[in-house]
């Protein structure tokens, strides 16, 4: 009992967000996860930053007030989550990394935004650190809730690309590969932070601040002119607007849309487009891969990501010592869903348990890709608490007792 | 009742904007300065720029009607050549018409916009009793050769034919003209009373040439083309041209049916919802405001 | 063709605009100071909301960006704030800007963001089929208010005004020189400059108060007064609008103009224009 109530181990440390500069030794400094979210921001080349309040996302914001100014960035207070993202999209087209922050109700709000970004392929990256909901809810209690929302919360079908830390460190990681994404694959990138991370302090190397950001976003490779199409995509199926006012004059719209950005009711192209904003974040399964805790010989597989991640692997060790061979597969990317390394990493599992702050949302895409075949057993805790290392283990004993044959 | 004693009678007439109603108030404040009686009336339907404008002066020991009858006036003075032989059949037999040479043509006289042609009375003898004044002329070396401050000039020659000091015509200018134009119109004033009309008779009887005259040629025709496919047959174009040249054809597209009719004035451009109708450059005519 | 056309997107055209809808004039009314401002458009950029006005911002070769309906100032804003050296329109409509939006527009205009805001207000809902707009005047029949509009309209010029726009104008579409020479004010101002232009929706809102064709419909806006050359120091309050089905005689001209910072300003975002960029 005692054991199982023990601290969670740190995650184990990144490899350093950036190399050292001028050869000193980058030392440890305790880092918020808000802060370290708005630190790789920064460094990730981040110039311009709206948002509005709300918990628990605000150190965000308020970093970046403090920070923006002192290296030509801007900072501004919306004067709602609409507004907020429709200014870094604003932002965006200008040619600036932007981005804002949020939690779930700010969140729904940015929805129609993030549907915009996604069919106009405007890059911004939006964190969302996710509270108890639904509605006002629970503002500063954690919860895993917002997993279908990141994907499904605007209407139609929008190809989203969603990231989820795994501790403060990878706050700032993510936050920087979430722009890197957004840049290279010209859609909005989603950081699904949870109140847990997003307020915990943690020891890190926080990236050199005199590191040169990156080089500006290139223009397309076509010239300018009357033939110029925006939306005419390059080998990788993304379409690379131009920032506005670089000699370029095109149209950029929320409707359905050809190659030259025109606005087209036709079914066969609009058909189309769908299609390629799907098959063009696809990559981002690649470029993400997926965390492993004694996973090697692992028969029950626990799938968990953010803080109840954390947890599982506390939980892996209780049953290990146990005697169960337990093991975890920590998805950094919950959208697009990873089919195929989660069917590789569950490949020969006899138990799988998708442990999660919601009511079973991710779970479901988990039991997709497994299929009928093999015993799931979702371990699911909704209303303001985190599932405890304790609560994960018992859940997979009781599960396993059930579904294994002895 | 004396023929001294008999009310004097003054037609001061013009186009709008010439100031004919500021001069009529000069006049009678000189009038009333004397200690005359005086009664004064305007006639200025079309108060508007370029429309006719006459003002009605009567001044004596006592003034019983404001209306100057036919062949009865003592002067006419005219700020406007055309407007000035219009009111002849006011002036009485002994009477003098004094008229600016200038020539403001209204709307209603061009009966061919597009070419500029005028319906003027430029042909006609002039009447013996006539005598024209070249206004800008006497004006030219002030600051006053400029239609605002012209009148005055006229004014400065009517003051030669009337009783009344230099000083109270300048009493009554500075009192009524705006302030920032007394100098220029006192100026003016001052050049006119110092003209020396010719004497009778040795004025040739044939009106001026005129110091701007219709075009030999008219301008080129305003070129108005209409994109049909953009026409969406609103029929604004058609109601709102001035000269009806637009009709709407059996498709209900716009057609420029009668080019010779226009003046190249824009607003079936400027109103057309469609972006449709292109107006090539050509003379513009006054646009209604 | 008239030199504005230069500024078209040749193969856009025609405009999808109903027949005799007032915002194709005030469009190409735009067009025409612009054609006298601009040798190209490279360096403007024309941000838009949703509705029929803002539809227009597709037919011009110039950077537009048509977002979502309401929040065309939000991405100005932003767009401002990276790029301060760009000619920032936003056209918007009176559903857009003002019901949807309004929130939007008051923040806007409180930050001063230099731009030029541009809305059409033609008292309807005209590309969802007529219904009642926050301008619709009490009385009217739209869609939505089968039996006469209940509620008392906005004058967005003096919301504008109270929410700290510095320059405030209102034109209209009958009088389309008066639009251009406000026109060409409000984007000499420095700050955010506020232009109501009234405009007709002839198939909708005209249709269903039974007010006539789109000539009618011009001809009744003739009785606006026009207050050109407005005294800008003596300020001239607005009137109070009228109640009646249509729509009340109101004042056209510039009501308000001022100098404090813009936003840009405010934040110290050079003129350099591509720091963010960077």
């Amino acid at each position: 009992m005692s054991r199982a109530r023990r601290l969670p181990e740190p995650t184990r440390p990144l490899p350093p967000a950036a190399p050292a500069g001028n050869g000193a030794h980058p030392t440890l400094t305790l880092v918020q996860g808000n802060e370290a979210c708005a630190r790789g921001a920064l460094a990730a080349g981040c110039r311009f930053f709206a948002g509005y309040p709300i918990s628990p996302s605000s150190e965000i914001a308020e970093l970046m007030a403090r920070e923006l100014p002192g290296c030509g960035g801007v900072f501004l207070q919306m004067e709602d989550e609409m507004a907020s993202l429709g200014a870094v999209l604003g932002a965006s087209l200008g040619g600036a990394r932007a981005m804002t922050a949020t939690s779930g109700p700010g969140f729904s709000l940015m929805q129609e935004h993030l549907g915009y970004a996604s069919l106009a392929e405007i890059p911004c990256v939006v964190v969302d650190v996710m509270r108890g909901g639904p509605s006002t809810g629970l503002p500063t209690l954690p919860a895993q809730g917002d997993v279908m929302q990141a994907q499904w919360g605007s209407h139609g079908d929008r190809a989203a690309v969603v990231l989820a830390p795994g501790g403060v460190a990878e706050m700032l990681e993510l936050t920087r590969v979430a722009f890197e994404l957004a840049e290279r694959l010209r859609t909005p990138v989603v950081v699904l932070a949870d109140e847990v991370i997003a307020h915990m302090r943690e020891g890190m190397r926080l990236p050199d601040a005199s590191q040169a950001p990156p080089p500006p976003r290139p223009g397309p490779a076509q010239p300018p002119g009357p033939a110029f199409a925006p939306y005419r995509p390059n080998a990788a199926g993304v379409a690379e607007l131009p920032a506005f006012g670089r000699g370029y004059r095109f149209h950029v719209t929320g409707l359905m849309h050809d190659e030259r950005g025109r606005p087209t009711s036709d079914p066969v192209v609009a058909a189309a487009l769908l299609d390629r904003l799907e098959r063009k974040v696809a990559p981002a399964v690649d470029l993400v891969p997926a965390d492993t805790y004694r996973l090697a010989d692992a028969r029950v597989v626990l799938v968990a990501y953010g803080i109840t991640a954390r947890i599982a692997r506390a939980a892996v060790d209780a049953l290990r010592d146990q005697g169960v061979p337990a093991g975890l597969w920590r998805p950094r990317l919950l959208w697009p869903v990873p089919e195929q390394a989660m069917a590789q990493a569950l490949a020969g599992a006899e138990l799988v348990v998708v442990a999660e702050m919601n009511r079973g949302q991710w779970a479901r895409e988990v039991d997709r890709v497994l299929g009928p075949g093999v015993p799931s057993a979702p371990c699911l805790k909704a209303g303001g608490s985190v599932i405890t290392a304790e609560e994960l283990t018992q859940h997979v004993l009781g599960a396993r007792a059930r579904t294994v044959a002895p | 009742m004396t023929a001294a004693a008999a009310p004097r009678s003054l037609i001061l007439a013009g186009v709008g904007g010439q100031g004919v109603l500021l001069a009529s108030n000069v006049v009678a404040q000189v009038c009333l300065d004397a200690g005359l009686d005086v009664k004064k009336s305007e006639v200025h339907g079309m108060s508007q720029r370029g429309g006719t404008v006459v003002s009605h002066i009567r001044f004596g020991p006592t003034v019983h009607s404001v209306t100057v009858e036919p062949h009865t006036a003592d002067w006419v003075v005219a700020f406007e050549w055309a407007e000035g032989l219009r009111c002849l059949g006011l002036l009485g037999p002994g009477g003098t018409a004094f008229i600016s040479r200038e020539r403001w043509v209204p709307p209603s006289a061009l009966d061919d916009r597009r070419g500029g042609h005028v319906a003027y009375p430029l042909d006609q003898v002039v009447p013996e009793q006539v005598v024209p004044v070249d206004t800008f002329t006497i004006a030219a070396e002030a600051a006053a050769a400029k239609a605002a401050v012209a009148q005055t000039v006229m004014l400065g020659v009517l003051s030669r034919q009337l009783e009344f000091p230099a000083d109270a015509w300048t009493a009554a200018i500075e009192r009524w003209a705006p302030a920032k134009s007394v100098p220029d119109n006192l100026l003016a004033f001052e050049r006119g009373r110092r003209w020396e009309a010719p004497r009778a008779g040795t004025l040739p009887r044939v009106a001026p040439a005129p110091a701007v005259g219709p075009p030999a040629e008219p301008p080129p025709a305003p070129v108005v083309t209409i994109e049909a496919a953009w026409c969406k047959g609103c029929e604004i174009c058609v109601a709102v041209c001035p000269e009806r040249c637009l009709v709407m054809d059996a498709h209900d597209i716009a057609v420029f049916a009668h080019p010779e009719r226009c003046t190249g004035c824009r607003l079936c451009s400027w109103l057309c919802p469609d972006l449709a109708i292109d107006v090539a450059a050509a003379a513009a005519a006054p646009v209604p405001a | 063709m008239n030199t504005e056309k230069r500024l078209l997107r040749p193969d856009m055209m025609p405009h999808m605009l109903c027949p005799g809808c007032g915002h194709g004039i005030v469009f190409e009314a735009m067009l025409r100071v612009l054609d006298r401002r601009f040798a190209t458009l490279d360096q403007v950029v024309f941000v838009a909301g949703i509705g029929c006005s803002s539809r227009i911002v597709g037919y011009i070769d110039a950077g537009t960006l048509h977002t979502t309906h309401g929040r065309p100032l939000t991405f100005a804003t932003g767009l401002k704030m990276a790029r301060p050296e760009l000619t920032v329109i936003v056209v918007t409509g009176d559903g857009d800007g003002l019901s949807i939006g309004g929130n939007h527009l008051i923040h806007a205009a409180r930050r001063n963001v230099d731009l030029t805001c541009l809305l059409f207000n033609n008292e309807v809902y005209g590309m969802t089929g007529g219904q009642a707009a926050p301008t619709t005047v009490r009385g009217a029949y739209t869609s939505t208010t089968p039996g006469g509009n209940r509620e008392t309209p906005f004058d967005a010029a003096r919301l504008a005004e109270a929410a700290g726009a510095t320059f405030v104008a209102r034109a209209q579409s009958y009088r389309p020189q008066l639009f251009e020479g406000i026109l060409e004010q409000a984007l000499d101002h420095r700050g955010f400059a506020f232009l109501e232009v009234l405009t007709d929706c002839t198939e909708y809102f005209g249709r269903t108060n039974r007010l006539g064709t789109g000539v009618d419909l011009l001809q009744s806006q003739s009785r606006a007064e026009p207050a050109i050359g407005v005294d800008l120091a003596a300020r001239p309050t607005l009137r109070p609008v009228a109640e009646t089905a249509v729509r009340p005689t109101l004042p056209m001209g510039v009501f308000h103009q001022s100098r404090r910072p813009t936003l840009a300003e405010a934040l110290g975002v050079g003129g350099g224009g591509d720091e963010l960029a960077r």
